[in-house]
């Protein structure tokens, strides 16, 4: 049962009711019944049912394992033509014509999506597209310097073409040593890479491993926890033997190997030093043959002599990978193998396998891991497979709802929460058991140092003894060597002497003859002399030789106490060593099962906080309006409140003014009347004494004058203060009119406070109720925005959503080769060359199958003469050489290639049956449009579309080959052309 | 042990900026307003940073510029010369640099304990030591990639003189590759004769109509990326002239010299200006092993002329504060004087030069002894530098770069900027 088994069924969100069975050696070549394949064209996901047995196509079992942990957002089941597109840039590396579009729409067939991956898994387009993808994937557009690119590629081709197991692949590039005899192109991944040991360590890890342990080289990695010092330096040990031979620069490269070698390793960060023998990432060390010392070459190494051991760790290598098992390597080719079809792995990146960066699905990684390998590592059928399944036929176009199923996640969550705690707490623990084995180790480690010291003191003297023997040996040789050299000349000068002295006896008297052959016996003796000095010499170095290799012989028998005492110790490394690695591998689990529900955790989290922010953006975005016309309202009826309250108070301040000036009236008439009827009082006081008077003395005049004056006075003045006591009392109503109308404007004044304070409140509730509104709106929208992007993200890693990504380098320059119509174009090149240089007869040109041989051949030679203008794309599309080719980047360089390039408006040049000729043919625009867009987007025009495209026309009706060109130019370097969607 | 860097990926940031910003408020939004505003095109901003570096190939004597020992048997036959700060001194072969000193610093303890010049000029450009199986940025890739300025078309990273692309920018990636300046404009930067500007225009927006109609249905930072960089290709076609050095006025051309240096500096100064945030000119060849004092005698005195020009410029422009300037070696050379009147590959004692942008003026870092066998106080080495340049331009050196999800530290993680030397 995988390791992860546990995990995902603590995960599954979804009902879980599906238990994983795992496969049988099953299934997944066997044809399988056509109508339950394929959806129908933009028919909803249906989810495979539970259970789905393990004899199941494994198409099925992928989709079921999908639908087990599908939470979130899903996209619908892309139509026809982005299927077709998608399954043709996979499958063989370009966009399909227009012919192959119209036909895909034509067929009414309910299985026509199988019947095209079939049918492009049968054309020689696959095995030449897998070769290019594999090359770019191991070697990172590294070549050319002692393997030719091409050869590699025509051997990756050769593999596929005949469905080669991967394993076999993969056994062949680490067994090359790059020797005549032995597979020449295989030797690429090493020779390339000049057998530079570290890079080799890194290499093999990250392609056939999935592990990047280049920072673990100095140290354990300061960025990732579970790569080691340790785990690097197992790796290197089975190449860092290894070099590159080549004494003759003009003879090719090959690889030599030391028999000796060992790996020590010293941490910078914490000084601790270790050694290790070979071991795989995951594996543990191994007993590995051992030869005395001196005697462990087969072909003992020399300066022209390519040394050959007698164990090769590097063939030890490709033996453990070959043997299958290493569940680090079959995960990592899945893996590959998914992002091939899905546009990114399941763990991404795809060199990045630990435990901070869990598969996206590990039980569906497992599955495929374990089903390939089951299989044979057939990498064909794996990709049918993939591509029949649900997931891969996803659209790029986002679904509506982002978070559909919040509320099944928010009720996982306090689960998750709590099974989280448990693996951080396990992981903790594993850690103190890690800790425990590294200390054992360390202590085997520091054991067994004095006892390989020891033995290699003694060992000294046995490899010194073993290069004199090795002396003495090349002695001998090279005087053998030279004896060989010079014994044709001597049998051919003695055959010469033999002649001629039989000459010179029949010719006796031919006295040149004669001295010829005294000249060839002088010459002979000497090189008789010559030869037995060599044979003299070789017969005396045979003694050094023998005593030599007697004296080795003793010193290996001196070495042999302690090889025995050594080989315990280092038994007790290896035994805890694979304790260190059997603890470090548990670590591994439980922090990548910790990392992997931190993650999930995470994701439903942002599910429930987008779902939530979208329910609040239900109410907040319709309250906004209302807010907004609340708050406008209650500022008007405020500033009509603040008008009422401005005339209240102008109104009270008049009557108060009113009030104030009539009550001084008032005062001034009744002090006026006051004195006035005192006056009066005064004066008929005065007019009766005066009248008394006068009555007494009746003769005065003048009393009497005074006396009528004085009565007409009090006349006047009783007159006057009558006057004005009614002017007081009149004054009075005045004054009590005023207070009344005071009071009342008091009244109102105090209502319109009140009035104006109640207004005034609510306006300033309005307000901060509509300013609220408005920041939690913008709030809302900048989470949600983040939030759909994570999800988006977390949707398409989980492919759900497709992936979108660019297209590769090759497959830009070969799509661009078909939607302009130049590789067709070359096809007809090539098609008259042949028919030219070995025209088809009469007969042969009624076979189908010699017109279809020569098609083939045509366009087999069309594709090797383009495949030097890709590799030109490449050039300027594709990473750095010996970079991960995986990261997107976009220059100015590549669009001025595009825009001003020779090269695309060469291809836009109508000719023959290319794409500009045969728009131009078009005289209907809708027509042109449809045409347009088949051939190079692989979809039908909007109608909105195909109205811009007569508009354009009509806009260069001045000319239209130039609009044509112009047309194809904007939608080849679209958004949509570019990217793999 | 565990080191966690933060992401100083600027593009990165950059475009994930541009593409939450665009997609705020409306999720997604059509449009190309955003990205090609034609009114920030060619703008410099005030506060940006570049690099300039004067290469001396073949690796320049200390003891005849930044770090004389006259009078010494080490110190050759030229006098010391004050210089614009009191205290420092330089040699006499350099006397109008020497009145620039107040701008400029020196280091004068750089042990890069090695005297091979492969290896010697990969330390100084990259950073760090050359390992088998792992390749770095140079610090032109590093400089295009964190100073770029998303809405300026011209390529970030530029050698004076030099040909084609580079494959110098490792994990960064091509776009961030040296181009090498020949004096001719970038290729395919000149419409097709047969395409009316008109026309050029028209098919452009039927092609950024064709992408709003997409972005409709999927926008990701990488497409927005693509539609971007056809803008700033447009942008480049109208500002071809920038690579044209005969654009520039003769006087200026007779102050720089004119000599392939003094040309090239002029070249400097210009695309600086253009706001590029990476330039390298190099002088060559300075692998003195016979008559160094002769060499360096006629070499520097070309370089007096053009360097000091150049630093005068920059600085009475206002460019300085933002330009770091460094002058540099692949190593300097032996104290000790062979049979040739020559000095041999030196990595133990020597000095580079450098100012502008965050570099304490007048600064001079470390000291070697008597007659410079050894450094004496401050000992750095090529990661310590790589450091501090990065520092000096505003950047955090401890961060890293976050590429396809994989963390790469943008310098060493084993060494630090020298702090001192910084304001």
């Amino acid at each position: 049962m995988s390791r992860f088994a546990r995990l995902s069924a603590a995960c599954a969100v979804a009902s879980a009711a599906a238990v994983f069975t795992p496969a049988t050696r099953s299934a997944f070549a066997d044809p399988v019944p056509a109508a339950a394949e394929t959806p129908a064209a933009n028919a909803p996901a249906t989810a495979p049912t539970a259970n789905t047995p393990a004899t199941a196509p494994l198409h099925e079992r992928i989709d079921q394992l999908v639908e087990k942990f599908a939470v979130g957002p899903r996209s619908e089941i892309a139509d026809d033509l982005t299927f077709l597109r998608r399954v043709s840039l996979d499958l063989i590396g370009r966009v399909p014509s227009s012919a192959e579009a119209r036909a895909f729409l034509a067929d009414n067939s309910p299985n026509k999506r199988q019947a095209v991956v079939d049918r492009l898994l049968a054309t020689p387009d696959f095995p030449r597209n897998l070769a290019g993808v594999f090359d770019v994937m191991l070697m990172e557009r590294r070549g050319n310097k002692h393997v030719k690119t091409d050869e590699l590629r025509a051997w990756l081709q050769k593999s596929f073409e005949s469905d080669r197991s991967y394993l076999d692949i993969v056994t062949s590039l680490l067994a090359a040593d790059g020797s005549p005899d032995d597979n020449r192109a295989a030797a690429a991944f090493y020779l390339e890479r000049d057998v530079e040991p570290n890079l080799l360590t890194r290499e093999v890890g990250r392609m056939f491993f999935g592990v990047d342990l280049q920072c673990a080289q100095c140290h354990n990695h300061p960025l990732i926890d579970d790569y080691l010092q340790t785990d690097y330096y197992g790796l290197f040990a089975f190449v860092n033997r290894m070099s590159v031979f080549q004494p003759d620069t003009k003879k090719p490269a090959l690889i030599t190997e030391a028999a000796t070698g060992d790996t020590n390793f010293k941490s910078v960060f914490t000084e601790r030093e270790a050694v290790t023998g070979p071991r795989l990432p995951g594996g543990a060390e191994f007993t590995e043959p051992v030869f005395a010392t001196g005697d462990e070459y087969a072909t003992r190494p020399d300066k022209d002599v390519r040394g050959i051991p007698k164990y090769s760790r590097r063939q030890k290598l490709a033996e453990l990978v070959g043997a299958g098992g290493n569940d680090y390597f079959d995960r990592n080719i899945a893996n590959r193998l998914w992002a091939v079809m899905l546009g990114r792995g399941l763990v991404h990146p795809v060199d990045q396998h630990h435990s901070d960066n869990p598969a996206t699905n590990p039980e569906l990684l497992d599955l495929l891991a374990r089903e390939f390998a089951d299989n044979g590592y057939k990498v064909r059928p794996l990709l049918r497979e993939i591509a029949l399944t649900q997931v891969y036929q996803r659209s790029y176009r986002l679904p509506a709802d982002l978070a559909p199923s919040a509320e099944v996640a928010k009720t996982a969550l306090p689960d998750l929460k709590v099974k989280l705690v448990a693996e951080e707490q396990a992981t903790d623990v594993a850690i103190e058991k890690s800790d425990a084995a590294l200390a054992k180790l360390d202590e085997a480690l520091a054991a067994a140092k004095p006892v390989r010291e020891a033995f290699n003191k003694v060992n000294a003297a046995a490899v010194e003894a073993a290069k004199k023997r090795d002396a003495a040996v090349k002695t001998l040789t090279d005087k053998q060597n030279a004896l060989n050299a010079k014994l044709p000349t001597v049998t051919t000068v003695e055959a010469a002497l033999l002649q001629a002295s039989a000459a010179a006896k029949l010719i006796s008297d031919d006295t040149e003859l004669a001295a010829a052959a005294a000249t060839l016996q002088k010459k002979f003796d000497a090189l008789a002399a010559e030869r037995k000095k060599l044979e003299d010499e070789i017969t005396a170095a045979k003694k050094p030789v023998d005593d030599t290799q007697a004296a080795l012989v003793v010193a290996q028998e001196a070495t042999k106490p302690e090889r025995e005492k050594l080989e315990p110790a280092e038994e007790t490394i290896r035994q805890a060593r694979a304790a260190y690695v059997t603890a470090t591998e548990e670590v591994h689990t439980h922090r990548r099962n910790k990392t992997y529900m931190r993650r999930r955790i995470e994701f439903l989290q942002t599910l429930v906080a987008l779902a939530e922010a979208e329910q609040r953006l239900k109410t907040v975005r319709p309250a906004l309006p209302v807010a907004v016309a609340e708050a406008t309202k209650a500022q008007e009826t405020l500033a009509i409140a603040q008008k009422a309250m401005a005339e209240a108070e102008a109104a009270f301040n008049q009557a108060s003014q009113t009030l104030q000036n009539t009550t001084a009236q008032l005062t001034q008439a009744q002090t006026s009347a006051t004195q006035m009827a005192s006056a009066t009082q005064l004066v008929k006081v005065s007019r009766e004494n005066a009248q008394a008077a006068a009555a007494k003395l009746s003769s005065d005049q003048e009393l009497a004058a005074a006396l009528k004056t004085l009565t007409a006075r009090e006349a006047t003045f009783a007159s006057t203060s009558q006057q004005l006591t009614e002017s007081v009392a009149a004054l009075t109503k005045q004054r009590d009119a005023a207070q009344t109308a005071v009071e009342t404007a008091t009244g109102q004044r105090q209502t319109a406070t009140q009035n104006l304070q109640t207004a005034d409140a609510a306006a300033k509730t309005a307000i901060v109720k509509r300013d609220s509104l408005q920041q939690e709106l913008t709030k809302l929208e900048v989470s949600t925005s983040e939030n759909s992007e994570a999800i988006i993200q977390q949707a398409s890693s989980h492919f759900n959503i497709a992936v979108l990504e660019a297209l590769t380098a090759e497959q830009l320059g070969w799509s661009l080769l078909e939607a302009t119509g130049q590789l067709h174009r070359q096809v007809a090149a090539e098609r008259a060359k042949l028919d030219k240089e070995k025209p088809l007869s009469e007969a042969e040109q009624k076979d189908p199958a010699k017109v279809a041989q020569r098609e083939q051949d045509a366009y087999t030679a069309a594709v090797t003469a383009l495949d030097k203008t890709v590799a030109g794309v490449a050039n300027l599309y594709a990473a750095q050489t010996g970079q991960p080719q995986d990261a997107f980047f976009a220059t100015v360089d590549q669009a001025l290639y595009l825009a001003n390039g020779s090269t695309l408006t060469s291809w836009l040049n109508p000719s023959g049956d290319n794409l500009t000729a045969r728009l131009q043919k078009l005289e209907d625009a809708r027509a042109l449009a449809d045409e347009l867009y088949l051939s190079i987007l692989t979809r039908q025009p909007t109608a909105e579309e195909t109205a811009s495209v007569q508009q354009y026309l009509q806009q260069r009706a001045d000319d239209r080959p130039a609009a044509v060109r112009e047309l194809a130019w904007a939608l080849l370097t679209s958004v949509e052309f570019r990217f793999h969607h | 042990m565990k080191a966690h860097y933060a992401c100083g990926s600027n593009s990165h940031l950059m475009a994930r900026r541009q593409f939450l910003g665009t997609m705020a408020g409306g999720f997604v939004v059509g449009g190309l307003g955003a990205l090609t505003n034609p009114a920030l095109a060619g703008q410099i901003q005030k506060n940006q940073m570049r690099v300039l570096v004067v290469y001396m190939a073949g690796g320049l004597s200390q003891l005849e510029s930044w770090d004389p020992k006259p009078k010494t048997d080490t110190g050759g036959p030229f006098r010391a010369i004050p210089t614009s700060v009191p205290g420092i001194h330089i040699s006499e072969l350099l006397p109008k640099t020497a009145t620039h000193m107040d701008k400029l610093a020196i280091v004068r303890s750089i042990n890069t304990k090695n005297n091979d010049h492969g290896k010697g000029s990969y330390q100084m450009q990259y950073g760090r030591s050359q390992m088998p199986g792992t390749e770095y940025p140079h610090l032109g890739a590093v400089c295009a990639k964190t100073l770029e300025r998303d809405d300026n078309p011209l390529p970030g990273h530029i050698r004076v003189p030099g040909g084609s692309r580079g494959s110098d920018a490792a994990y960064l990636g091509p776009q961030y590759a040296s181009v090498g300046m020949n004096g001719k404009p970038p290729a395919n930067s000149e419409r097709a004769g047969s395409l009316t500007e008109a026309a050029d225009k028209l098919r452009n927006d039927f092609r950024r109509q064709a992408n709003e109609r997409f972005s409709l249905q999927r926008r990701t930072a990488s497409t927005d990326l693509y539609t971007q960089s056809y803008e700033q290709a447009l942008q480049l076609m109208e500002r071809r002239e920038v690579f044209d050095v005969t654009k520039e006025p003769e006087a200026d051309k007779d102050r720089y010299g004119r000599f392939d240096l003094g040309q090239h500096c002029l070249m400097a100064r210009r695309l600086l200006e253009n706001g590029i945030p990476f330039v390298q000119v190099q002088h060559s060849n300075y692998d003195t092993h016979n008559e160094n004092f002769n060499f360096h005698f006629e070499q520097l005195g070309e370089f007096d002329q053009a360097f000091s020009t150049l630093i005068g410029d920059l600085h009475d422009r206002g460019m300085l504060e933002t330009t770091l300037v460094v002058v540099m070696s692949e190593f300097g050379r032996t104290p000790r004087i062979n049979q040739y009147y020559g000095r041999d590959h030196w990595g133990t004692a020597w000095s580079v030069c450098l100012g502008g942008a965050k570099i304490q003026p007048g600064a001079v870092i470390g000291k070697t002894n008597e007659n410079g066998t050894k450094v004496i106080d401050r000992e750095v080495e090529h990661g310590d530098l790589f450091h501090t340049y990065l520092c000096a331009v505003g950047l955090d050196s401890g961060g890293a770069f976050d590429i396809g999800g994989r963390q790469q530290p943008m310098a060493d993680p084993s060494h630090a900027p020298i702090t001192e030397l910084l304001t």
